[in-house]
């Protein structure tokens, strides 16, 4: 076959094959064909190293070489320039070198120079002779080729040797051409029988020289070894059968001929014998040292040390085939990263049948930091006979090479179920399972069960790597790196689902609306000012009762609620809500016993104060005295506390006055009575009516101090919308808070209803922009919020004003957002409008500016503005 | 379910009692105030079968519960595969649709301390008593009696939750008495004598410890009718959720008044329906919902059908059952023509002013 060597006919370097995109190309790395160097030095004593360690390396080269010649097939194509350095390299550099080398040592062991001078010369002359011969001749089978090639270099070398002086340069000559020349024609290595008989015969003939025995031997070595180099894949047994052929063919006939004594054939065939087999001996003598080789090679790279840079910038400098970068190599990039695996002798040792110790570690070490390389790798040893070490590295490769936690759970699917079965390794089989169970949980449906399952899948992986490191299984130790992968992973995928989540979640909505705040809702926002009043107040020693005063939803009772938080500490609040049971009771037990019991669960849940108990029973026969004597013990409780009686709705309790049921005289009196006898309590009244417009009340109950709680300060109320709770997901454009500041006018209730609507609105949207609440969402939410609050505002429109006053709001709602309307417009309207105006002031829902009115609030002014009559 | 239902022959004395008991002087007279027939009046009287509606509306009238005097027979001989339900509540979760964005809401306000009260507000026929006995079941339903894919994890830990439906149309239920011991009851709270408001607060707000939602249907007809539910009653409730149950306990209502009419208090302390911050407003079903609770039916419609059923139910409920019920029923019989589609038009028209 007639074919172009690229590699040896292309112009070098100019060209590089498609697959090196990368910046390293492992393929030239890893192979069993590697080019030789262009130095033509380097190259010769690459081609030697060859010829004892890389048997398919050399006879590839020498293939190449031929079939270059070949397709050449003359002289004048000697000027290419490749085809050229080969032989010059064969036939003569290599016999320089091998003879210098010998001769070197030969000099050492006290051979005469005179000697050591022939045996060049015989040599170098030997091997130029034989090689002008092949390369004239017209050449027909690579086999002689490789034959001849081998035979030349270890027949050269070993001729000389053994020949010296007497042979001279004429025997080199001479010698060289024959064997050249026989070889040539006969061809066929198979027919050495007749070439050896033929050539004793024309040596003996032409030179009548003898065949000594000596000379026998070293024929038979070089003969064995050409011979070895081209078969180097026998067996012991095919060698043995070859051994006996050329016993008793080719050493037997010699020896016989030349009249030699009988022990020189033995000899003959076991030389012969070792020199066939030399590629099954010599890597077995070689072993430990190649070992001792290997594990430096992997601890160097394990370490990443000085040694290893210095051996990648030797490799760079004289080679200059791998563009790697010096010093610093950063595993994560792979293309970077350049390991010192192909020193390993298990790529350059191809003979060597013995499994090479940590070869596997090493392996995977550099599957970790560059699978590419990894890869190459394998595939070069799937060849050898370090074949062993390939299915561990397919494995670790296959895990490596998981990009994302998709490629991970179809691993799984990659490894035949027989395949499975057939595991041994414990540890790979970790592997497996992880896949097929992140493949189950990659079909839960939801976001959280995906989470859930992935998270205990990766502690079990987790947990599973430990307890096989704690068995000391070296494979756990080999596969550790790759479970952190997986890990990496795994984990890296669990963060993204929950950023997700987290990113797709519904912004919560923190507002509590038309239910009083106790303590343990945070959203209590605010009312130092009030708190620091009632404090104030409760120190006057004319101890006047309050009145905490403010219209419905204005956070009367939430306040009293927290009111403990704004109070020192000695001031012991006790809420009762005279709405509920006191009210609703139907006699003066009734009352007083739920009057006591709700002082009672309130300091429990408040205060560590444990008030006497009171039952209806105790009460019954004279229910005031009994009260009384449970005040007093009460007193005694409280020690140097003072406790701050606050009566919620107290309306409530004049209805029930109002409809008969109590007597005004005992419940007001009772309560005067409090306040001026008993100096531990202070009374505090909470509603929103003032005490004037409870006529009774204001003659019980002198010099009433009102604390009036309103709409909270501005700052607050930025609060309430911007931070109601800590991490609050939700954010304002500054105009967006402006405009809820405008609605509401900081009123707790409507903040509260308007933002949470706003919130509503959000999350219906997408989640990319909901976490940002604008001015349009603002204007989106008052419509929901007139709608969803209706009952607040319908309790305005009904019970807070009367029919003139809704008119009158009507009338200047009309009129626009933020618009004044003069008194004199609305008494043009409707005459005699004091009454109402002034009522309508009092519920705090217009406001006087200039003679002119406008509404408070907003948001109501738009429900009166849409309201019908 | 089918189509009418009969008073149960062991009742028709009792019904006949009951008209004079409610102060209707004649059958005429009972039947001016439904606005029935005077015929329809007389077959329910006497134990013939009359429409759903009517029964369950004459039922209401005369203080029975309908479900209690209704003769189970019919019930069980019409097509009980029938998964369209028209006249009667709907209170098995799986034929009930659509109201996800309202019960998302609701469900929100619930799922949380202090839990918050909520008013339903719809028009007559809108769905309000299904959608107050949707809220109480769904979250406890076995996932086997719901449509595949339903929702029904609204809460968190819904078996947590009690839940106590007072139908203010329920004569029983309008006297103080009977209401707080309904409530109690359903609590499985120890009923104390006597039964008055004060005591009610007593056993409640001491025993009261988890969530508890009281969905109160019709409350206008409590407001307007019964002189026993007054501002102080309802007062006595506001204060009890408010103050008493630690956050405990809820008010789900549902009215088909407006907050102007239902919100006015004769006293001057907070009213109760102050307590009320979140209102929802029913209205038709969106388009998907509709298509879901058509998609229901056991033979599929064809799509001219749907579009037709869709356009002239205007996805009001109501009408879409009783559209996809006649048309279920004629597939079922094998009719071929259109007339089930006369038929729906003519079953729908006493309802087409809602």
């Amino acid at each position: 076959m007639k074919y172009l060597p690229t590699s040896i006919v292309e112009p070098h370097g100019q060209t590089m094959p498609s697959q090196e995109l990368s910046s390293t190309n492992y393929a030239k790395l890893y192979t069993s064909t590697p080019e030789p160097f262009s130095n033509w030095l380097l190259g010769s004593l690459q081609l030697l190293f060859w010829f004892v360690f890389r048997p398919t390396a050399w006879n590839k080269y020498i293939q190449q070489t031929i079939s270059c010649i070949s397709y050449i097939s003359s002289f004048n194509n000697l000027r290419n320039s490749k085809l050229l350095q080969s032989l010059i390299q064969f036939y003569v550099i290599i016999p320089i070198l091998t003879n210098l080398t010998l001769g070197l040592v030969l000099w050492r062991l006290g051979e005469s120079s005179q000697n050591l001078l022939s045996i060049a010369v015989f040599n170098i002359t030997f091997s130029i002779a034989f090689g002008l011969v092949n390369s004239m001749m017209p050449i027909n089978t690579t086999e002689d080729w490789k034959f001849s090639m081998s035979f030349c270099l270890v027949g050269g070398v070993i001729f000389g040797l053994v020949e010296g002086v007497t042979f001279g340069l004429i025997g080199g000559l001479t010698f060289g051409l024959l064997f050249g020349l026989v070889l040539r024609s006969l061809g066929n290595l198979g027919l050495g029988l007749i070439f050896s008989e033929l050539g004793s015969l024309v040596f003996k003939s032409i030179y009548s020289m003898p065949f000594d025995s000596n000379f026998c031997v070293m024929f038979s070595i070089a003969f064995g070894m050409a011979f070895g180099v081209k078969n180097y894949n026998l067996n012991l047994v095919t060698a043995t059968f070859f051994t006996l052929i050329f016993s008793i063919f080719v050493a037997f006939p010699i020896s016989k001929n030349e009249g030699l004594s009988l022990s020189v054939t033995p000899v003959m065939g076991v030389v012969f014998f070792l020199g066939i087999t030399f590629y099954i001996w010599r890597p077995i003598i070689l072993h430990p040292l190649l070992q001792l080789w290997n594990i430096s090679l992997y601890t160097i790279e394990k370490r990443r040390s000085f040694a290893y840079s210095i051996l990648l910038k030797i490799w760079n400098i004289l080679f200059g085939r791998i563009n790697l970068p010096f010093g610093k190599n950063n595993p994560k990039n792979n293309c970077d990263y350049f390991s010192l695996l192909h020193y390993n002798s298990a790529f350059w040792d191809e003979c060597q049948r013995i499994p090479l110790y940590n070869l596997d570690a090493h392996l995977l070490f550099v599957i970790e930091h560059n699978p590419i390389e990894g890869n190459n790798a394998i595939t070069f040893l799937n060849k050898s006979h370090q074949k062993w070490v390939v299915k561990i590295g397919e494995y670790a490769l296959k895990f490596r090479n998981c990009e994302d936690i998709k490629s991970i759970s179809n691993i799984h699917k990659t490894i035949l179920i027989d395949e499975i079965e057939k595991l041994t390794d414990p540890v790979i089989n970790i592997f497996i399972r992880t896949s097929q169970d992140i493949d189950a949980a990659l079909n839960q449906r939801s976001n959280y069960n995906q989470r859930i399952a992935l998270n205990s899948i990766a502690e079990r992986l987790n947990g599973q790597l430990e307890s096989s490191l704690q068995n000391h299984k070296k494979s756990a130790l080999l596969f550790s790196p790759f479970v952190k992968i997986w890990l990496d992973i795994i984990n890296n995928y669990v963060e993204n689902l929950a950023k997700e989540v987290e990113q797709n979640q519904e912004i919560n909505n923190p507002y509590i609306i038309a239910v009083p705040l106790t303590l343990e809702q945070v959203i209590f926002t605010g009312r130092d000012d009030i708190g620091l009043r009632i404090e104030q107040l409760i120190l006057d020693r004319r101890r006047p009762p309050l009145l905490l005063y403010g219209q419905r939803r204005m956070g009367k009772t939430s306040l009293l609620y927290n009111i403990g938080n704004l109070l020192p500490i000695n001031i012991i609040p006790i809420l009762v809500d005279l709405q509920g049971a006191p009210a609703s009771a139907s006699d003066y037990t009734g009352f007083l016993y739920n009057l006591a019991k709700g002082m009672i669960n309130f300091t429990k849940k408040q205060s560590a104060l444990k008030l006497p108990h009171l039952t209806r029973e105790d009460l019954a026969d004279d229910p005031f005295t009994e009260f009384d004597e449970w005040l007093d013990e009460v007193e005694e409780i409280l020690a140097e506390n003072t406790a701050l009686l606050m009566l919620d709705e107290f309306e409530a309790l004049d209805t029930a006055i109002s409809k008969g049921r109590f007597d005004e005289a005992d419940i007001l009196g009772m309560l005067r009575h409090l306040i001026q006898h008993r100096p531990k309590f202070k009374l505090l009244l909470a509603g929103s009516h003032t005490i004037e417009e409870y006529q009774r009340w204001a003659s019980y109950l002198i010099n009433v101090q009102v604390v009036h709680i309103s709409y909270l300060k501005e700052q607050e109320a930025r609060q309430l919308i911007e931070a109601p709770v800590q991490d609050f997901t939700l954010r304002y454009e500054p105009e967006a808070v402006t405009r809820v500041l405008q609605f509401t006018r900081c009123h707790p209730f409507l903040v509260q209803l308007l933002c949470g609507e706003i919130i509503t609105l959000k999350n219906e949207q997408d989640p990319s922009i909901r976490r940002l609440a604008r001015l349009a969402d603002v204007e989106a939410g008052v419509r929901e919020a007139l709608k969803v609050g209706s009952f607040f505002f319908a309790d305005i429109q009904n019970n807070q004003v009367d029919e003139r006053g809704r008119n009158i709001l009507r009338f200047i709602a009309g009129h626009g957002e933020g618009v004044v309307v003069s008194s004199q417009a609305i008494f043009n309207q409707f005459p005699n409008a004091d009454n109402s105006l002034r009522l309508l002031l009092q519920r705090e829902l217009i406001e006087n500016v200039d003679d002119c009115y406008r509404f408070q609030v907003e948001l109501i002014r738009r429900w009166f503005a849409s309201s019908k009559e | 379910m089918g189509r009418s239902l009969r008073v149960k022959p062991e009742y028709i004395d009792k019904v006949k009692s009951a008209l004079q008991r409610n102060g209707y002087p004649s059958q005429k007279s009972l039947a001016d105030d439904v606005g029935f027939s005077l015929s329809t009046v007389k077959n329910f009287l006497n134990g013939i079968a009359v429409d759903y509606l009517n029964f369950v509306e004459i039922s209401g009238k005369l203080g029975f519960d309908w479900q209690e005097i209704a003769h189970k027979e019919t019930q069980t001989t019409k097509g009980e595969t029938s998964p369209f339900i028209t006249g009667a509540p709907i209170t098995e979760p799986r034929y009930f649709f659509g109201r996800e964005k309202e019960l998302k809401r609701l469900f929100n306000i619930l799922k949380r301390y202090p839990l918050q009260n909520a008013a339903i507000i719809g028009k007559k026929r809108s769905g309000k008593t299904s959608l107050l006995h949707y809220i109480k079941n769904i979250t406890t339903t076995p996932a086997q009696q719901l449509r595949p894919g339903q929702k029904s994890d609204w809460l968190p830990h819904p078996e947590n939750y009690q839940w106590v439906f007072v139908d203010l149309q329920d004569a029983r239920m309008q006297s103080r008495e009977g209401l707080l011991k309904h409530i109690l009851e359903s609590l499985q709270m120890k009923v104390p004598t006597p039964c008055d408001l004060d005591h009610f607060m007593d056993v409640v707000s001491d025993n009261l410890s988890s969530p508890t939602v009281i969905l109160l249907d019709e409350i206008g007809v409590g407001l307007q009718r019964c002189p026993e539910l007054d501002d102080t009653f309802w007062e006595s409730l506001r204060s009890l959720a408010t103050n008493h149950t630690r956050g405990n306990l809820a008010f789900i209502l549902a009215t088909p008044q407006s907050p102007i009419e239902l919100a006015k208090s004769t006293g001057h302390s907070s009213p109760f329906f102050n307590i009320f911050g979140y209102t929802a407003y029913l209205e038709a079903l969106t388009e998907a919902e509709a298509w879901e609770l058509i998609a229901s039916s056991p033979i599929a419609f064809s799509e001219v059908d749907v579009e037709w059923i869709l356009r002239e139910s205007k996805c009001w409920p109501l009408l879409l059952q009783i559209l996809c019920r006649e048309r279920l029923f004629s597939l079922e019989e094998g009719e071929t023509d259109n007339n089930w589609r006369e038929e729906g038009l003519r079953q729908i028209q006493p309802f087409a002013n809602v």
